[in-house]
Order: C-alpha cells, then sequence, then structure tokens
C-alpha cells in the first residue's frame, strides 16, 4: 500500500485492517478502505486533481473536507458533481475526473 | 409528516449533547446530519482538551465524540445520518432529505447545531489542488489516515493552524513552516511549544504571497509584511512544499437560522453574523434553540455545554423536568462554561456572548 | 432631503427600469425610487423566458411580438451582456385533450402572424431527448427567447443613469400628495420628491402605491414558486413550458377548482436551463398575498410536476428555492393608462408572468402615450376602465 497511508500512529495506534474494495479512477483500478469518502481512496492513490472548471479548465481539488465548497466535485457511476469528500467508496465505483459540468451519460439523460 | 419531541439539526458535540440531555430527561429527541458519520468535528480532534477535569480536560476530543455517541444509542436516540435539513417552514416543520428521500417533521422544539465552516483566503494559485482548509487536512489524516501531502505550509497560527501543524507531524508529515499576517501568535502558547519543539518554525509578520504549480503546488512564496500587513518587498522567499493548508478562522453556518428570521448580530469575535439567544439558548423564536459554533465560533467544550443548556432547556420547557431541577442544572452548566471563557482569550469570548444574551432581553423588551 | 423631478417612477424592477431608459433616452430625466434594489422584487425573482408560444392571439400576442422584435435592438443597444438567446419554446402536451385546445391555439396565433407549429411525439423528442415518454407531441416556436431577467434590468438601470436617470434605491414611497386632482409629490422615506408626473410601476404592488392616491388598481400579487438545480451540461434546448402552464395562466377558476396538489396550487412547469446551467424549474399560481415564502408543498408539486416530465431531473439536486410576486390582472393583460381622476398619474403594471418579456415594449409605450407621440399599438385593451 502507498506510504501515504498512515497506518501506524503515536495516538491511534495501528490501523485496523478494515475492509479493502476496489474502485475505478479514469478506469484504472484503484484499492480503496471500504466506507473512506472517495477523495481519501484518491489521495491514498497518489491523485489529487479531481476535476478541471468550466470556463478556464483549471485544476481543482479536495479543499473544504466538509462538503461545502464543492471544489472536490466527480463524476461518479455516471453521475457528475458528487462531492468526493463527503461520499463514502463502494465496490466497484466507477469515478471519473470531471471536465467542467461534467459527463452526462445519455443513459443518464434518457433515463 | 411525523410528529417529534425535539429535533437537532447536527450530530456534532452541540448537537448530540443536547440529544443526549434531553432524552436523560424523557424528551424523544430525533438528530439529523447530513454526514455520513455522526460526531462532527470531533472525531478528528485526537489532541486532549484543557480545562477543568469535569469539563473533560484531559481526555482526546475523539473519546468523547465516543462516550457521546455510545450514550446517544444506549437512550435510543434516533440519529439520522446522511440526513440534509433543507428547510424550515412556519410552525417547526423541518424538511428532509435522507438519501433521495424526502422525510417531513413537526417538532415541539428545533435544537440547530450546525456548526461551522472554515474560511478562505484567496491568493494568486490559491485554487491549486494541494491548497486546503487545514480542518479537510486534519480530517484526512485523523479520521481517513490518509496523508494530504508530504510538506506542507500552514497559513494561520491560531489554535486549529498550531493543532493541525503538529498532528500533521505525528501523522508522518513534514511542516515546513506556520505563518501568520499578525506580528503576534494567534493560539495558545502550549500548543505553539509543541510545534517549535519539533523544530518547525513559526513566521509571525509572514504572509502566502503565491502557490507555485501546474496541475498542484509545488512550492509557496511567502514574504514579509510591515504594520499595515502589506508585503515588504525584498523579503520574499519560496518553500518547496506540496500542500498549503489555510487556518485563517471560521464562520458559523447560520443559513437555517435566518430561514426562521430570528434577530441576529455581528460580532466579529464570534465569526460574523450569529442569533442572538437567552440564557436558555433559545432564539427570538420560540422555540427554535441554538448550540456551538452556530451561534459563535468556539471549542468543542463550550459547544457541548451549550447543547447540554439546551437540552435541559428543552426539557423544562417540555414538562419532562421541573422548574427546581432544570434551574440547578442549568446553574451548574452556566458555571461550567463560564469557567471555559476565562484567560486571555476566553474572557472575550465571555464577553461577546454576554452581549448575545443582553441583544436578545433588549429585543425582548422592544 | 427635498427634490423636484420631471417624473417619479415607483419600481425598480424590469417595467420601472425600461420606462426609465426610453424616458431618459429621449431626454425625460426620471426619479426611480425602489424600496429594495434594482430588481429586488418579481423581476429578481422568475424565469428567464421571452416567450411567445404561451401568448394569447389577439393583443397579448401582437404586444408580445413587437416586444421581441425590440428584445433583439435593446440587446445590442445596451452594449451589456445579458445573456439573450433565441433559442426556441415549447409547450408540451400530455393528453389528446390537451392536443385538441394546443390545435386551435396553434391556429389561431399562426393566423396572428406567430411562425409556431405543433411537432409529433417523434419530432418532439428529437428536440428535447430528455422529454418523458408519455409527451405526446408539442409546440414548437423558433423565435421564443430567453434574457438573463437580472442582467436585462441592470443593464437597463445602468443605460438609464447614463443617460440622465436618478435612483433612490431602499427607499419607500410612503405618499402621493394629490391636490385638486393633480399630482403634486411623491413622499419617501428619504424625503418628498416635487413632481407633476408619477409612474406606477411598482409590479403586485402597484394597488398599494394607488391607494395612497385613492386610486383602486385591480391587480393582485400571485405568488410563483421556482426551484434551483446544481449546474448541469447542456441538457435542454430553450424554454419548456407545459400545456397545463397554458391553462393555469389564462383559467385560474378551473384550475382552482382542481382537487389534487397541482390543481390547487395552480402548478405548471416552466423549465430552462441558464447559461451557467442551472435548471430553474417553475412553478406556482397562488394568491396568497404578499407572502413571498416557499412552502413544502409549493417546492414538492413544483418538483414532481418537472420530474413527471423531465425524469431525469430525478437525479439532479436542487441547490435553492424562491418566490416571487406576479401583478396578476383579471384578464391577464397589464394596466397601461393614466389614471382616472389624478391627473398626473400613470399606471404601468399588472404583467404578472410577463414582465420579462413584455417590458421592452412597455416601456416604449409608456413614453409614446406620455409624451403624445405615435403608438405602436392601440392602447384601448390597456386601458384601467376596462374593468
Amino acid at each position: 500500500m502507498s506510504k501515504v497511508r498512515v497506518k501506524q500512529h503515536p495516538i491511534l495506534g495501528p490501523q485496523e485492517e478494515g475492509q479493502w474494495v476496489t474502485i475505478y479512477f479514469n478506469g484504472k483500478p484503484i484499492k480503496a478502505r471500504k466506507g473512506e469518502p472517495i477523495a481519501a481512496s484518491l489521495y491514498a492513490a497518489g491523485i489529487r486533481v479531481f476535476r478541471y472548471t468550466k470556463r478556464f479548465q483549471e485544476p481543482r481539488s479536495l479543499f473544504c473536507g466538509i462538503g461545502r465548497c464543492t471544489d472536490c466535485m466527480m463524476t461518479v457511476n455516471d453521475v457528475p458533481n458528487v462531492r468526493t469528500c463527503i461520499t463514502p467508496v463502494e465496490e466497484g465505483m466507477r469515478v471519473e475526473q470531471q471536465k467542467g459540468l461534467g459527463q452526462w451519460s445519455e443513459k443518464n439523460a434518457t433515463s | 409528516m411525523q410528529q417529534v419531541d425535539l429535533a437537532v439539526i447536527g450530530a456534532g458535540p452541540a448537537g448530540l449533547a443536547a440529544a443526549v440531555e434531553a432524552a436523560t430527561h424523557g424528551v424523544r429527541p430525533v438528530v439529523f446530519d447530513e454526514n455520513y458519520r455522526p460526531g462532527g468535528q470531533l472525531f478528528k480532534q485526537i489532541h486532549k482538551f484543557f480545562g477543568s477535569r469535569e469539563h473533560l480536560a484531559g481526555i482526546r476530543g475523539f473519546r468523547i465524540g465516543e462516550k457521546l455517541l455510545a450514550d446517544a444509542y444506549r437512550l435510543g436516540i434516533e440519529v439520522k445520518l446522511g440526513a440534509t435539513v433543507y428547510g424550515l417552514f412556519p410552525d417547526r416543520q423541518l424538511e428532509v432529505v435522507c438519501r433521495q428521500q424526502k422525510l417531513s417533521y413537526q417538532a415541539q422544539k428545533i435544537v440547530l447545531a450546525s456548526g461551522a465552516s472554515e474560511n478562505t483566503l484567496s491568493f494568486p494559485g490559491s485554487t491549486l489542488p494541494g491548497v486546503m482548509s487545514a480542518g479537510a487536512a486534519q480530517t484526512m489524516i485523523n479520521v481517513n489516515r490518509v496523508l494530504p501531502g508530504k510538506k506542507v505550509l500552514m497559513v494561520g497560527t491560531g489554535n486549529v493552524g498550531l493543532i493541525v501543524s503538529y498532528q500533521l507531524l505525528q501523522a508522518g508529515a513534514e511542516v515546513a513552516c506556520l505563518i501568520d499576517a499578525a506580528h503576534q501568535l494567534g493560539g495558545y502558547g502550549v500548543h505553539a511549544a509543541k510545534v517549535r519543539r519539533a523544530g518547525v518554525p513559526l513566521k509571525l509578520g509572514y504572509t502566502i504571497v503565491e502557490a507555485h504549480g501546474e496541475e498542484e503546488v509545488s512550492a509557496a512564496t511567502i514574504a514579509k509584511v510591515d504594520e499595515k500587513f502589506q508585503v515588504i518587498p525584498g523579503t520574499e522567499e519560496t518553500l518547496e512544499v506540496d500542500t498549503i493548508c489555510l487556518a485563517v478562522g471560521l464562520t458559523p453556518l447560520t443559513e437555517l437560522a435566518w430561514i426562521t428570521g430570528c434577530k441576529f448580530t455581528y460580532i466579529p469575535g464570534l465569526g460574523g453574523h450569529v442569533p442572538v439567544h437567552n440564557r436558555d439558548m433559545e432564539t427570538t423564536v420560540k422555540g427554535f434553540y441554538v448550540a456551538g459554533d452556530v451561534t459563535g465560533v468556539e471549542e468543542a467544550s463550550t459547544a457541548l455545554e451549550e447543547g447540554r443548556l439546551a437540552g435541559v432547556a428543552v426539557a423544562e420547557a417540555l414538562g419532562y423536568l421541573d422548574a427546581g431541577a432544570a434551574r440547578e442544572k442549568k446553574a451548574e452548566i452556566w458555571r461550567r462554561l463560564d469557567q471555559l471563557r476565562t484567560g486571555p482569550f476566553g474572557s472575550k469570548r465571555k464577553q461577546f456572548k454576554d452581549s448575545l444574551i443582553k441583544e436578545w432581553s433588549e429585543y425582548e423588551q422592544s | 432631503m427635498h427634490r423636484t423631478a420631471e417624473a417619479v417612477i415607483v419600481g425598480g424592477g424590469i417595467i420601472g427600469n425600461s420606462i426609465a431608459y426610453f424616458l431618459a433616452k429621449e431626454g425625460i430625466k426620471p426619479v426611480v425610487v425602489e424600496k429594495r434594489d434594482i430588481a429586488g422584487g418579481a423581476s429578481g425573482a422568475c424565469d428567464k423566458a421571452i416567450i411567445l408560444s404561451s401568448k394569447n392571439p389577439g393583443i397579448h400576442l401582437e404586444l408580445a411580438l413587437k416586444s421581441a422584435d425590440l428584445y433583439r435592438e435593446l440587446a445590442e443597444e445596451l452594449g451589456e451582456e445579458v445573456e439573450y438567446r433565441q433559442e426556441g419554446g415549447m409547450i408540451v402536451i400530455e393528453s389528446p385533450a390537451e392536443w385538441e385546445t394546443m390545435e386551435r391555439f396553434v391556429a389561431r396565433q399562426r393566423r396572428s402572424g406567430l411562425n409556431i407549429r405543433l411537432l409529433d411525439k417523434k419530432e418532439t423528442k428529437e428536440l428535447q431527448p430528455v422529454l418523458s415518454d408519455h409527451i405526446l407531441g408539442a409546440t414548437y416556436n423558433p423565435d421564443d427567447a430567453e434574457v438573463n431577467p437580472i442582467m436585462m434590468t441592470l443593464a437597463l438601470a445602468k443605460r438609464a443613469k447614463q443617460l440622465g436617470a436618478e435612483y433612490l434605491l431602499h427607499t419607500e414611497v410612503t405618499g402621493v400628495e394629490v391636490a385638486h386632482g393633480k399630482v403634486k409629490a411623491v413622499e419617501t422615506s428619504r424625503g418628498k420628491i416635487a413632481t407633476n408626473l408619477v409612474i406606477n410601476a411598482a409590479g403586485a404592488w402597484a394597488p398599494l402605491i394607488g391607494d395612497m392616491a385613492g386610486l383602486k388598481i385591480p391587480i393582485k400579487p400571485r405568488r410563483g414558486q421556482l426551484l434551483i438545480t446544481e449546474a448541469m451540461p447542456k441538457m435542454i434546448r430553450g424554454d419548456i413550458l407545459s400545456a397545463k402552464y397554458i391553462a393555469a395562466k389564462y383559467n385560474p377558476d378551473l384550475v382552482a377548482q382542481g382537487e389534487d396538489l397541482f390543481s390547487r396550487l395552480g402548478v405548471g412547469l416552466s423549465l430552462g436551463q441558464t447559461e451557467s446551467g442551472n435548471f430553474i424549474i417553475g412553478a406556482t399560481r397562488e394568491f396568497v398575498g404578499y407572502d413571498t415564502g416557499n412552502t413544502p408543498e409549493g417546492i414538492e408539486a413544483v418538483a414532481r410536476n418537472a420530474v413527471r416530465i423531465v425524469p431525469v431531473l430525478e437525479r439532479i439536486n436542487l441547490i435553492r428555492t424562491f418566490a416571487g410576486l406576479r401583478p396578476y390582472t383579471p384578464d391577464g393583460i397589464p394596466i397601461l393608462d393614466w389614471a382616472p381622476e389624478v391627473e398626473g398619474m400613470f399606471i404601468a403594471a399588472g404583467h404578472e408572468g410577463d414582465g420579462i418579456a413584455l417590458a421592452p415594449i412597455t416601456g416604449k409605450l409608456v413614453l409614446q402615450l406620455i409624451t403624445g407621440q405615435k403608438l405602436a399599438v392601440n392602447p384601448e385593451p390597456f386601458k384601467i376602465t376596462r374593468f
């Protein structure tokens, strides 16, 4: 596992083994701890660019961490604008870097 | 529409304490929180709290959170997570969206304990990935146990900046330095001493000029400021950091309070616009109470006590607690609150909080 | 404060500002008195449609067509970005009965010069793939347009100011001084303004201003609750209304008799997507006095109705709700007329949900009526004496 996971902690002790799931970032599989926010899984995998803004295509990432600022929004399972700092990962989740307002799939648009 | 005795909005220290206290006396509360985890910001606070022993001083924040939650479950309190209260309507009607479902409640009493959100700071590069609030970094390391970066610049030397810097070190990150535009330390000396002992420089009278990087932060330029907070040319220095944390204060999350039309006042020392309330934590809207950071940014310990106060007041108002017993309980909580609001920082806050209560009385009399 | 003015316009909404602009352009420098801020009332709490499809053939449609022409000119003339776009509008049809009604409606509209037609189910779906499968068809008018109403109101105000109009914002009109049947002054929370001409463009609040001059104006506030979603990629073109919206608009009694929530609240769909990607979803039509609050049932009814017609909205988050007070008149046509018995008082209000669409022609017509110029349309239908 990556070095950015805090497995030992002087106050909190060793991290419980927990359950691991696989999620997909832009199609690429990533190991994630079940229940942690998507943002944490991505940071643990060294991914910090979550989306690009609509007008100037600037990169954005985790900012407030409490679901308010919307900087961390990504397209998850074909749904754009998911706040990844407060949305827990689930097995098989497809997480896409969001460009602008996102990729609203035909499937969603016509459902 | 479901009828409930008490609806508590926010499952952080203030909200949980209000629910637990009220439930202890027989009130049946429902607690709503938009997050999927209860505890608000308690679970990322792994440092020991200050205050007297009755204040759970020496106990770490997350332990307090565990105890509160255990109490809540023991008392059978319904805690609805992933539940966003999107509107408050006349007669204390709450509209909630919970996991794609719409729920409606009519509550006898409401306690709003929505907390506060961190302030941000604008500078060139401030939107780059790697720039984040100190609280977000704290959640990452202490709750999610993932480092937000390897080398951090902390902007702000209030208690949040100091504590999070130390916790970043504990988690295994490097902290390049702490800066503050003010020329004196913002937080407690004890917290600063810990950071200094770890060899991290605290640079007072410094501001951030720019965050560098294409896709992510790769460096930051800081510079000295004069007494008017203007950058002194020639003092710029560039630090190689991959993360910049902003610890520049908090603002109460008051939207739901505004909706009710309760009276507000503006006190910068408490974070901005805050609802005025009486000694029972009741606002100028009958049956609508506030507790914790939503009515003035303080600390988890004061939020707990304000929550308890609201819980006792609600139990009394609903007839679960007689006036004598309630008076005694409230006096005890107020004594503890007064103790917490001492010292150079605390006494200021006490002044501000007293003025909230004074404004409530003036409004009621007008 | 004591001042004099050539004209005092009461109301800083889109109607007041359009009049201010047309007057100022002609060298008449009005003082605009607004109790809140520019676009602080219904003009800042509405949708963005400049829609012709919904207009009754006859004077209503004639006025709207003239206004639409003016919009194209104004969007250029003002020199400000007001997000004016001409992307067409459709009214969706959900039942055979509606189809029949709309067929007749469209035939009459075409005779009045509107470039509108009926689309079958397949054509409708091709144009707006997000529509529900139960939609039988729609009317479609390529000339329907849209504008950002707040930007438009602000642009008119900015231009009017440059041309010499004065603005007293956060200033409430507290009285209208009338002597010997003539307007003498307007009293405000910031002092008196001596004037011989008062233009009452206070929208839903126009009757309250009328009361101050002893005048009965048959306008009632009608609340419209709207919802805003998060920003989404572009999913619809132009505006989408429902035929039920037309029913709610022209037959308030008919819908009020219905027992279900939609009918009781006068819910008809009006849906558009802003430049920034947010959906604006409307709306209720309710008579509840001057209450601008949202209600849980109003929010729910508008949302459910929208999801019924555009199912994908179910998966899109609402981020905001608001309500505006439309100035309702019994026949759905505004009052643009001199007040009887009070010389110097002009009424320009009562546009209900058409204030944005009709603002340009209203400004122009009021100028013409006040200065005795040749009129763009026959003013008879707008007389207050018709009630």
